[in-house]
């Protein structure tokens, strides 16, 4: 079969004849059945220069549609906004976007220097397709009311539709349209614009459809098909339909130009789809100035965009106005051709009704749900999201976990320190601290223990009972006069009525010679361990809180005195630690008994004693490094905004009996998040608009004070070398990672985080479908960090997380949780990257 | 015949009422969508919609619109539409009559010459599909670029002004489309009656050929050819907006899309309503004219 039957069979297909018995042999003797009525000769098709023009065109901007975004040189939802005015000294001209066409842009950029080309590749996609949906409400609705109006002649709703078609043909177009799109609100969408330009375009194709059916209804075949009792649904369907069809083709053609020229004027006066993100430049006192800015690759909104560089920069302009046109020109010239073709000869399109066809309708309409869903910024945004690799992310947990824990002052910290050097560097981000360095040292004075530090219960024969650990169960501190020592004594429970004065003359009569003094935090006076040292102790041990870190040892105290001599051994043990040692009685119980019968303070002695031995080393000065590298934000205005992601990377480390205490999920897991979520950055090449700053905290047991003193300086922060205008740059958004790795099913978010950063995190976890809820599940949520005093806050961890740090290992970490939790921030930060307003 | 006048006079009324209405509508629903929480009680808005269209009706009766304001201060309503609708129909008009004679002589011309269509059905297609905008950035772009390049202004780019030196752009791109889409009618008609057998009886009867084409000929393309114009006419009263706002030419277009910029209700309606209010009565005088040149029509009373 040659070109020419295949498409003869195509345009006109008919009952297989041949497979009649008898009629192979007339098709032998060169007599195809009817071929000479209704063949297409080739002469009609392939001499048709607007069905061929047509043709070229519209498979043309269906590649484009298809492939633009994979042909575009650049991604506009991703790069762009990165051309820094500057001098040109050779040419001595002042360069800034909108940029002129160079090799490098071969269309110019627009006013955020990104590349036109890329735009109205991207743009096709978005435009054409929306387009293509319109058309198809309005040929849908004209179908079907020209149908019913045509069937119904003469009747109430033939004179009503009528009516209609009258009423909106006397409304001017174009204004109608854009009155439509305002009122449902402009800021839905394509939704809008969909109902809009259908709503207002109609009735053209329905007065056609219904005065075709006003002839075809009166035809003899028709009164046959009624005589033999179809009904009026079946008559409409198999009978006139088909006989409409060929037109109806030619019109749905037609109505892609028209309904393209109307959304080309639309961008022209403003209105393109989205209507543009909306940006408040009102001065504080000043009127009221709302820009609107096309952020959309759309080739409306580019024409919207262009219109104000008219003057100065024509070129932005008219690629999209030709663009247009020539897309207006190729649907006409197809319409224009099949329309002639179909006069020529009788081109059946009955085809197009075959059952076939809703398989092929069906998967037409998959297709362009598909196309749809990978439209605008959120699927290329979403894509990178999905490289975020938790793989890579167990790798560096797997690393840091290794690490000896990852202690400060001592070769485990060190260690992690130039591991995160070395991927920072690996990654390209910059340095962020002075002179180049990623190192941003805080100098501290460390004291060590130089051997286990030990507490023990002992029973009436000085025999140990029990044995607490280190770390989990109790920590020394070196505040005030805390320090080392080792003293076997019976224990005193020191308590205080609430709200009575702390001074020196309240104490009189207080002897705790050759006791040790248990206190409560909350119940005792912040500084009473030196009154306890005065009024002779031997040992002070604090009850805490139940929290993973309220019982770690003090190996800092910046900002205050320390081992002030004479010192004294002073743990802080945890109340299931207090418990143990008072064994049937309860702290509530004595305190309950004792209070009534005091007005200021009592001791009860405990039938226990205790042993507590600690032997500190010197304090040795130390710098600790804090690991600091950035992206510099690509925008003039956002680059100046800083989003800092923040992990702290050390831990507890190793005790003088060579236990290790890995931290992997606090805070392995966090530094792996953020070291991914670096290389991702770089990996995927998504262009920043804000700057953003990865920072690997070296603080861990020590406070946060210095932390938020170093973001609250402006100072440091102006040696980075951002597009914006130096001066400003500062933190804006904070995003802290603690325990990412481990824990429930839940996700908590901190509920002081900012409200704002919180809706947008939730907003990705539905993406994710990652569980989220805003509350804090211990008091320790490292919420220090969280102060109303810096910007836009979030803190993020898994319910359930906190663990005591024996169990905070490698085993624990879950891939998955590392994934899903990454993806969904990944998400968050691709929007804090990439859009104005979020 | 009367009764004929009287159903149209009335669906004219009905239809300007219900203009009047969906503009007060339409805007009173957008002004509500730049809420930050719009609400979308559709009935809520339809009845303030149909209070103020009331009042809208009530104030037309007595000839006066009163005032709003704009950036100039207070301005009478009534005056403002006046000097729109001039500027705007002055436009209009000279566009129409305009791309209506070059149309016609252009798509006889082609008709009646015994050479190839093809390439002026393929220009008219080229005319159609161009958008104005395009039609009018490349116009302007011309007429800089001439200035350019002789340091002589050929036209003015922009403005407004009851001269050929403000005019001709703006009319050249609304007549584009016009032009085309008549040329092409005037074509296609004449070009089917050519071929009819009562013209090559009258041929045959030894008529000259002009006789022909005067007397039997054009008589027939009459009714397509008024039908043309009607479509064109809403071609241009589309497009003019878009035109109008290219080149600032303060006309009915531009006033309409500064109004509902800055959500004037009022003036939107007010102008919409005398547009639509033309364009009815334009149809109304036009299908009175079919009646005239098209005894078929006149029949069916």
């Amino acid at each position: 079969m040659n070109l020419k039957h295949a498409l003869s069979r195509i345009l006109n297909p008919r009952s297989r004849l041949d497979k009649l018995p008898g009629f192979a042999d007339a098709l032998e003797e060169g007599q195809a059945p009817g071929g000479a009525i209704s063949g297409v000769r080739l002469r009609d098709v392939f001499g048709n220069v607007p069905l061929m023009m047509g043709l070229f065109i519209v498979l043309g901007l269906l590649a484009l549609v298809l492939y633009g975004p994979v042909w575009a040189p650049q991604n506009p939802y991703l790069a762009g906004q990165h051309i820094v005015p500057h001098m040109d000294w050779e040419t001595r001209e002042f360069i800034r976007p909108p940029l002129d066409p160079s090799p490098e842009y071969p269309l110019g950029t627009d006013q955020w220097g990104a590349d036109i080309l890329s735009m109205l590749m991207h743009g096709a996609r978005n435009t054409l397709v929306a387009c293509a949906f319109i058309t198809m409400m309005r040929v849908l609705l004209g179908l079907t009311l020209g149908a019913i109006a045509g069937w119904n002649e003469g009747g109430g709703i033939d004179r009503f539709i009528m009516g209609v078609i009258g009423a909106i043909a006397s409304l001017p177009l174009l204004i109608s349209t854009i009155i439509l799109i305002y009122a449902l609100d402009i800021r839905r969408g394509l939704l809008v614009f969909i109902i809009a330009l259908s709503i207002i375009g109609w009735t053209e194709i329905a007065q056609y459809i219904r005065s075709e059916f006003l002839v075809l209804r009166k035809m003899p075949y028709i009164e046959g098909a009624r005589a033999t009792g179809l009904n009026g649904l079946q008559i409409a369907v198999r009978h006139i339909l088909p006989n409409v069809l060929p037109q109806l083709l030619v019109i749905t053609f037609l109505e892609m130009g028209a309904v393209l020229m109307l959304l080309g004027e639309l961008g022209f006066v403003g209105v393109y789809i989205g209507g543009g993100s909306r940006i408040d430049l009102s001065e504080p006192l000043g009127p009221t100035n709302i820009v609107t800015l096309a952020d959309v690759p759309e080739w409306g909104a580019m024409i919207a965009d262009g219109f104000r560089w008219l003057r100065s920069k024509p070129f932005i302009v008219f690629p999209p106005a030709v663009a247009f046109f020539i897309s207006v020109l190729g649907f006409n010239s197809l319409g224009e051709g099949l329309r002639r073709l179909i006069e020529k000869r009788m081109v059946s399109t009955a085809f197009l009704l075959r059952k076939r066809m809703l398989v092929v309708i069906g998967g037409l309409t998959a297709a362009v749900i598909f196309i749809m869903n990978n439209t605008g910024a959120a699927p290329w945004f979403a894509k990178v999201a999905q490289a975020y690799d938790g793989g890579r992310v167990y790798e560096h947990v797997v690393a840091l976990t290794e690490m000896e824990g990852r202690g400060q002052g001592q070769p485990g910290g060190a260690e992690a320190a130039d591991y995160i050097v070395k991927k920072f560097e690996e990654y390209g981000l910059e340095p962020g601290w002075r002179l180049g360095s990623y190192n941003y040292p805080v100098e501290t004075t460390l004291v060590r223990p130089l051997t286990q530090p030990e507490l023990s219960l002992l029973d009436a024969d000085g025999n140990v009972v029990e044995s607490f650990r280190h770390q989990l169960d109790f920590g020394y501190m070196i505040e005030g006069h805390g320090g080392s020592g080792a003293v076997t004594a019976p224990l005193t429970l020191v308590g205080f009525k609430p709200g009575q004065p702390d001074e020196w003359d309240s104490y009189i009569g207080l002897d705790l010679r050759g006791k040790i003094a248990l206190l409560v935090r909350g119940n005792a006076p912040p500084d009473f361990p030196t009154e306890a040292l005065i009024r002779g102790a031997a040992g002070v041990l604090w009850v805490t809180g139940d929290g993973r870190d309220d019982v770690a040892s003090q190996i800092a105290n910046p900002g205050g005195e320390s081992l002030r001599s004479p010192t004294l051994p002073i743990f802080r043990i945890r109340p299931s630690i207090a418990q143990t040692i008072l064994q049937n009685q309860t702290l509530t119980q004595i305190f309950a008994e004792e209070l009534p019968r005091t007005d200021n303070w009592f001791t009860r002695d405990l039938d226990a004693s205790v042993r507590m031995v600690v032997e500190l080393g010197q304090p040795v000065e130390t710098e600790i490094p804090n690991i600091v590298g950035y992206i510099p934000g690509s925008d003039l205005e956002l680059g100046n905004e800083m989003v800092i992601l923040f992990a702290r990377y050390d831990g507890l480390g190793i005790d003088p009996d060579g236990t290790v205490y890995p931290g992997a999920n606090h805070n392995a897991s966090g530094t792996a998040v953020l070291l991914e979520l670096a290389n991702l950055w770089h990996e995927q090449g998504l262009d920043s608009r804000r700057t953003t700053m990865f920072v690997a905290w070296g603080g861990a047991g020590l406070d946060d004070d210095s932390a938020r003193h170093w973001l609250e300086d402006a100072f440091n922060f102006r040696h980075l070398r951002t597009k914006g205008t130096r001066a400003n740059v500062g933190p804006s958004i904070l995003i802290q990672l603690d325990y990412v790795g481990a824990g429930g099913d839940t996700l908590l978010i901190h509920p002081d985080s900012s409200a704002k950063l919180a809706d947008l995190f939730e907003e990705a976890s539905q993406e994710t479908e990652l569980i989220v809820q805003r509350r804090a599940d211990t008091a320790e949520f490292s919420s220090d960090i969280i102060t109303r005093r810096l910007p836009l806050v979030i803190s993020l961890k898994w319910a359930g997380s906190d663990v005591l740090p024996d169990e905070d290992v490698l085993e624990n970490i879950d891939p998955a949780k590392l994934q899903i939790f990454g993806e969904t921030l990944a998400l968050t930060l691709t929007r804090l990257a990439r859009e104005t307003s979020y | 015949m009367l009764k004929f006048l009287v159903r149209r006079a009335f669906f004219i009324i009905l239809v300007s009422i219900f203009i009047v209405f969906f503009i007060f509508l339409g805007m009173g629903m957008a002004r509500n969508s730049d809420l930050q929480e719009p609400n979308f009680d559709l009935v809520a808005h339809s009845l303030t919609a149909w209070t103020r269209t009331q009042t809208f009706f009530d104030n037309a009766r007595q000839g006066e619109w009163g005032s709003f304001q704009s950036d100039a201060g207070e301005v009478p309503l009534t005056e403002f539409v006046r000097e729109a609708y001039v500027n705007s129909m002055g436009l209009l008009l000279t566009a129409l009559a305009g791309s209506v004679i070059v149309g016609l002589i252009l798509g006889s011309a082609a008709a009646l010459s015994k050479r190839s269509s093809l390439s002026l059905l393929t220009i008219t297609v080229l005319g159609i599909s161009a958008p104005s905008f395009f039609a009018a950035l490349l116009l302007q772009q011309g007429a800089i670029r001439y200035q350019d390049a002789f340091q002589q202004r050929l036209v003015s780019v922009a403005g407004f002004g009851w001269d050929v030196e403000h005019m001709l752009l703006p009319v050249l791109v609304l007549a584009a489309r016009p032009l085309a889409y008549l040329t092409r009618s005037a074509f296609i008609s004449l070009d089917h009656v050519m071929r009819q057998d009562y013209i090559r009886t009258a041929a045959a009867k030894g008529l000259r050929r002009s006789g022909i084409v005067l007397i039997h000929a054009f008589k027939n393309v009459s009714v397509p050819m008024f039908t043309a114009v009607s479509v064109s006419l809403r071609f241009s009263l589309s497009s003019l907006p878009v035109v109008e706002f290219f080149f600032a030419w303060p006309g009915m277009g531009l006033r309409l899309i500064e109004a509902i910029n800055g959500r004037q209700a009022q003036v939107v309606a007010a102008l919409a309503f005398i547009m639509g209010l033309t364009f009815l009565i334009v149809n109304l005088v036009l299908d009175l004219i079919y009646r005239l040149i098209d005894p078929r029509l006149r029949t069916e009373e």
